[in-house]
């Protein structure tokens, strides 16, 4: 999307334009929903649908590009989780029941790593991470944002950001290797 | 995963894994979900823009009446801290006293004479002056007769200690006097007058009897006899 598109379809949905919020959601929600679900959000949906009235309500003093849009979609999904985690602190957390539906944002090459490893291997070795490790990790590779925009998310420093994506992707590539997926 | 990260290789060895996890987690909502949410996200953005507008418009005048509200605030506690200085025994200044007598409160606390000399008085500055040094003059006098009074009483404990220890048994005399001092007391008497009444009004020093004179036994030609 070129920044002039972006920046009419952001007035749009400023001014309240349903096909504006379509187009926003469509593009947004199944990285934010996979992100919360590999994160082992409670009632994820939910959670999604709290994230995006968040930003509905806030769009007005959001200032920026497309990239910075959505580093700041996740922040809040980031944080809607740990309130979501919050309120359900009695419950024990476990990743979703449900397994990943192949989204349309996957390449060949994607697709052929998920073939080899397969999605079930993929959730169990999220599942071995720390919450943080997993969380920058996610925002990285699922979002898409830089180690400054996880740093703000999280909450961490870029530094403390680095180190944590560091050990988790070690711990990703000892699991692989103890399971003999080879790389 | 790329760009700015400071472990390359690492990110490199995991690639695969990246790649599967793009392709793994993504997942696509409910469209009921969208169906019913769209409409929604719009209006409260519609909303949200509408409040943002307007808002520099709805504060000014709050803040005008927060700061007609906070003046009020202040301007009512004066009162309020002066009557609560009164009644913690602060003497409050003639104008703030007067001020309450004009409205029917006497404020508890505060010194008589200070009225009576302020009702005789009335609003002169010299007069006021004048009666100031009388007043000072009355309590100064005051003071003294009774710094006088309590110096003469505790005199008195001291000459009855004095008194005892005369009559007590004092350590290798035996009841006796030493030489040179047959008609004297064992120790000086104390005068019938104060030393330490504090006051310094000349009717009281004219009446002090002389201190009698005092001669201790330390040279060694009396200690010589004292042992003889």
């Amino acid at each position: 999307m070129t920044p002039e598109r972006f920046t009419s379809l952001l007035e749009a949905a400023r001014a309240g334009n349903e096909a504006a919020w379509q187009e926003l959601y469509e593009g947004l929600a199944p990285v934010v929903l996979g992100y919360l679900r590999a994160n082992a959000s409670p009632d994820p949906e939910d959670v999604l649908s709290e994230v995006f009235l968040q930003a509905a309500r806030d769009i007005a003093k959001f200032d920026g590009e497309e990239r910075g849009f959505r580093s700041w979609v996740f922040t809040i999904a980031h944080h809607r989780l740990i309130d979501a985690r919050r309120h359900s602190a009695r419950r024990p957390v476990e990743l979703s029941a449900e397994p990943p539906e192949p989204g349309g944002r996957a390449d060949d090459a994607a697709d052929e790593a998920l073939a080899k490893i397969g999605a079930e291997e993929v959730q169990r070795v999220l599942g071995v991470l720390s919450e943080d490790q997993r969380a920058v990790l996610l925002l990285r590779v699922i979002g898409d944002l830089s180690i400054e925009d996880v740093a703000k998310a999280v909450g961490k420093r870029p530094g403390a950001v680095k180190a944590l994506q560091r050990r988790g992707l070690a711990s990703v590539k000892r699991e692989l290797t103890r399971k003999g997926v080879s790389l | 995963m790329n760009g700015n990260s400071a472990y390359e290789g690492d990110v490199n060895e995991v690639a695969l894994f990246e790649s599967a996890l793009r392709a793994a987690v993504p997942t696509r909502p409910d469209p009921r979900i969208g169906a019913v949410l769209v409409p929604r996200l719009a209006e409260a953005a519609r909303i949200a823009t509408l409040e943002a507008d307007t808002r520099p418009l709805r504060q000014r005048p709050r803040s005008r009446f927060a700061l007609v509200a906070r003046v009020g605030i202040a301007v009512a506690l004066i009162p309020l801290v002066l009557a609560g200085l009164a009644f913690a025994g602060v003497t409050v200044p003639s104008p703030a006293r007067s001020a309450f007598e004009s409205v029917g409160i006497n404020l508890p606390n505060q010194p008589e004479e200070h009225a009576a000399a302020d009702e005789k008085n009335g609003s002169g500055h010299g007069k006021a002056a004048e009666s100031d040094d009388a007043t000072t003059d009355a309590t100064s006098k005051g003071k003294s007769e009774a710094a006088h009074k309590h110096a003469l009483e505790q005199h008195e404990k001291a000459q009855g200690k004095a008194l005892g220890h005369e009559k007590g048994k004092a350590i290798g005399l035996n009841d006796g006097t030493p030489p040179g001092q047959v008609n004297k007391p064992s120790h000086p008497s104390h005068p019938s007058h104060p030393s330490n009444s504090g006051g310094n009004s000349a009717e009281h020093t004219t009446t002090l009897p002389t201190r009698p004179e005092y001669t201790t036994p330390t040279t060694p030609d009396k200690a010589n006899g004292h042992t003889k």
